[in-house]
């Protein structure tokens, strides 16, 4: 995800996990950082300026998508992919005599 | 995109896009110049040879999104993002024994429209025109808006202008030299790029080590390493077969199949895909790295030129710059051409003018290039950010033509009914996922829903096809 800001002056973003673990994620003069890969859980972003300027704290919930769906899905995607194969290789080999 | 953020000094810009702008265009004049026919101009008189045909199937498949796209996918989806971006490799792999089988069937053949106008008739046909020029259009179009984009992000080149120019250059060497002068200058273009990400992965590498990119992922984006990571896992065989559909359907292949000389296309379709393999796991690599080299990101789809500027400086901005604009080109000339020859042979030759001389369906397939550039310019030119969105509405359409390309070159039984309901459900129940559930599911469900009417109708099916119904005289 992208998280912006405006600022007139250079700012540093800092990101604290779930376990309470503070670490910053930007500093410089840039308006924005793009976040990813992020596990599960409640994050806080607070954003703070050169002069000591903070803005107010942004909670930050991540939450992936269903495991299992993923699996279902793949494993449709697996099968429709194997009998593609199957079809072109067993067609190569037999060069179209069906029936 | 960080449009305030300039790699490259404009003038520097101006002059590279001069400088190759004046080669590919000399190279098309040069290379065109012994075309007479339509068969000259559309399949190169179908005597390409192997490194041609090799570096040509690479090239045109190395689009910007493969340098672009490849490290956002890495950076948003991790190391099965990168995996799935580098699935669309089997698109070209398994087009190979189809290459094969197309040209021994259709010895004459020009277009994929001509296959199932033979094979399927006029209603599949009508159906197959309607879905691949929808793709190819907004391919073209997204293709021509991104070089407006990024030559303006690389280089402060204006949008309207760097867009512009991008596609005045392969109209006027695709226009001159046909297909020719696209595979020739793929060649060139896909050692330049191949160069370039190598180049750019051993520089990385010199910056910072394997472990360390790992241990910087791990205490920041644990989920890219996720072996588990769920959007991942679903983007994988979605992104595959959206690539399988691609290639399967796409006259920009078909006429590749048809140009190479008898004996090349599948060993030219199977190279070319093994060489296409690993650059986006390259190109995703590079996004991977930028936390370990402390590479602040603030939109995905600038990682790749964001880390390579970091780590090669002046020469790497350089170096971006030329493989952005080779990746471009190489693709909006394949589409150019093969769009072309498509609406040449299946409408202008086929429905309008059955009656037309060699030397005016190439008169026709030039001017109707230059149409299509013209139409693309109009389109890109007022910048409308969500259009080029639009081509990945394109995934269940693509999708919805494998199986009936697949049973239609190699099963007797496969039939006129199986082939437009597996298109028109396949489509129509892939875009109802795309909308109800997201795009991740998509191609998928389209695949599946036409595999499984194909497979159907196929089994019913009394009839058996004539092959030689397809060996259609020229």
């Amino acid at each position: 995800m992208h998280v912006g800001w405006t600022s007139d002056e250079p700012v540093t973003l800092t990101l604290t996990d779930p376990q309470g673990t503070v670490r910053p994620v930007y500093n410089g003069t840039g308006d924005g950082i793009f976040l990813s890969g992020l596990a599960d859980g409640d994050y806080a972003l607070g954003l703070v300026g050169e002069s000591g300027a903070r803005a107010d704290p942004i909670t930050l919930s991540v939450e992936h998508q269903s495991l299992s769906q993923a699996l279902w899905l793949a494993g449709l995607g697996a099968l429709v992919f194997l009998l593609t194969v199957i079809v072109i290789l067993r067609g190569t080999r037999g060069e179209g005599t069906d029936g | 995109m960080a449009e305030d953020k300039v790699f490259l000094d404009p003038t520097v810009g101006w002059i590279l896009l001069a400088l190759f702008s004046a080669l590919w265009i000399g190279l098309g004049v040069y290379w065109g110049r012994r075309n007479k026919s339509f068969e000259d101009h559309a399949l190169a008189g179908r005597n390409v040879g192997l490194a041609l045909g090799t570096a040509t199937a690479a090239a045109t498949w190395i689009t910007s999104n493969t340098t672009m796209l490849a490290p956002q996918f890495a950076l948003q989806l991790g190391i099965w993002g990168m995996l799935a971006y580098s699935t669309a490799a089997f698109g070209l792999i398994l087009f190979a024994p189809m290459a094969k089988r197309i040209r021994h069937l259709m010895p004459h053949g020009y277009t994929s429209g001509d296959f199932f106008r033979l094979r399927y008739g006029r209603v599949a046909w009508a159906i197959f025109l309607v879905f691949t020029l929808f793709y190819s259009l907004t391919w073209l179009v997204s293709m021509a808006m991104a070089g407006g984009i990024l030559l303006e992000a690389l280089a402060g080149i204006d949008y309207v202008w760097g867009m512009s120019v991008i596609l005045a250059v392969c109209v006027i060497y695709t226009m001159r030299g046909g297909l020719a002068a696209v595979i020739g200058t793929d060649f060139i273009q896909s050692l330049i790029i191949i160069v370039g990400i190598c180049v750019t992965g051993f520089a990385v590498l010199q910056n910072v080590s394997v472990s360390e990119i790992h241990a910087n992922l791990t205490a920041t984006k644990p989920a890219l390493l996720d072996v588990l990571f769920p959007a991942a896992i679903m983007a994988i065989f979605n992104n595959l077969l959206f690539g399988l559909g691609e290639v399967f359907h796409n006259n920009v292949w078909w006429s590749r199949a048809f140009a190479f000389r008898d004996g090349v296309a599948s060993k030219a379709f199977l190279m070319g895909g093994l060489v296409w393999l690993p650059i986006p796991v390259a190109a995703g690599f590079i996004a991977l790295a930028s936390g370990a080299l402390g590479v602040a990101v603030p939109s995905a789809d600038m990682v790749g030129p964001l880390v390579i500027a970091e780590v090669l400086g002046g020469v790497g901005a350089v170096a971006i710059f030329i493989v952005v604009f080779c990746s471009l080109a190489s693709s909006i000339d394949s589409l150019l051409a093969a769009t072309s020859d498509l609406i040449t042979e299946d409408i202008w030759r086929r429905l309008l003018h059955p009656k037309t001389s060699v030397e005016g369906l190439k008169r026709a397939a030039q001017w109707v290039t230059l149409a299509l550039g013209v139409l693309t310019w109009l389109v890109c030119l007022p910048r409308i950010g969500t259009l080029a969105t639009v081509l990945f509405f394109a995934g269940p359409l693509v999708g919805s033509m494998i199986w009936p390309i697949v049973t239609g070159l190699y099963w007797r039984s496969a039939n006129t009914v199986g082939a437009v309901g597996a298109m028109v459900l396949g489509a129509g129940i892939g875009l109802y996922c795309y909308f109800a559930i997201g795009w991740y599911v998509a191609t998928l469900i389209a695949t599946a829903v036409s595999m499984v009417w194909t497979l159907g109708a196929c089994a019913f099916a009394k009839g058996r096809f004539d092959w030689t119904r397809l060996k259609e005289a020229a």
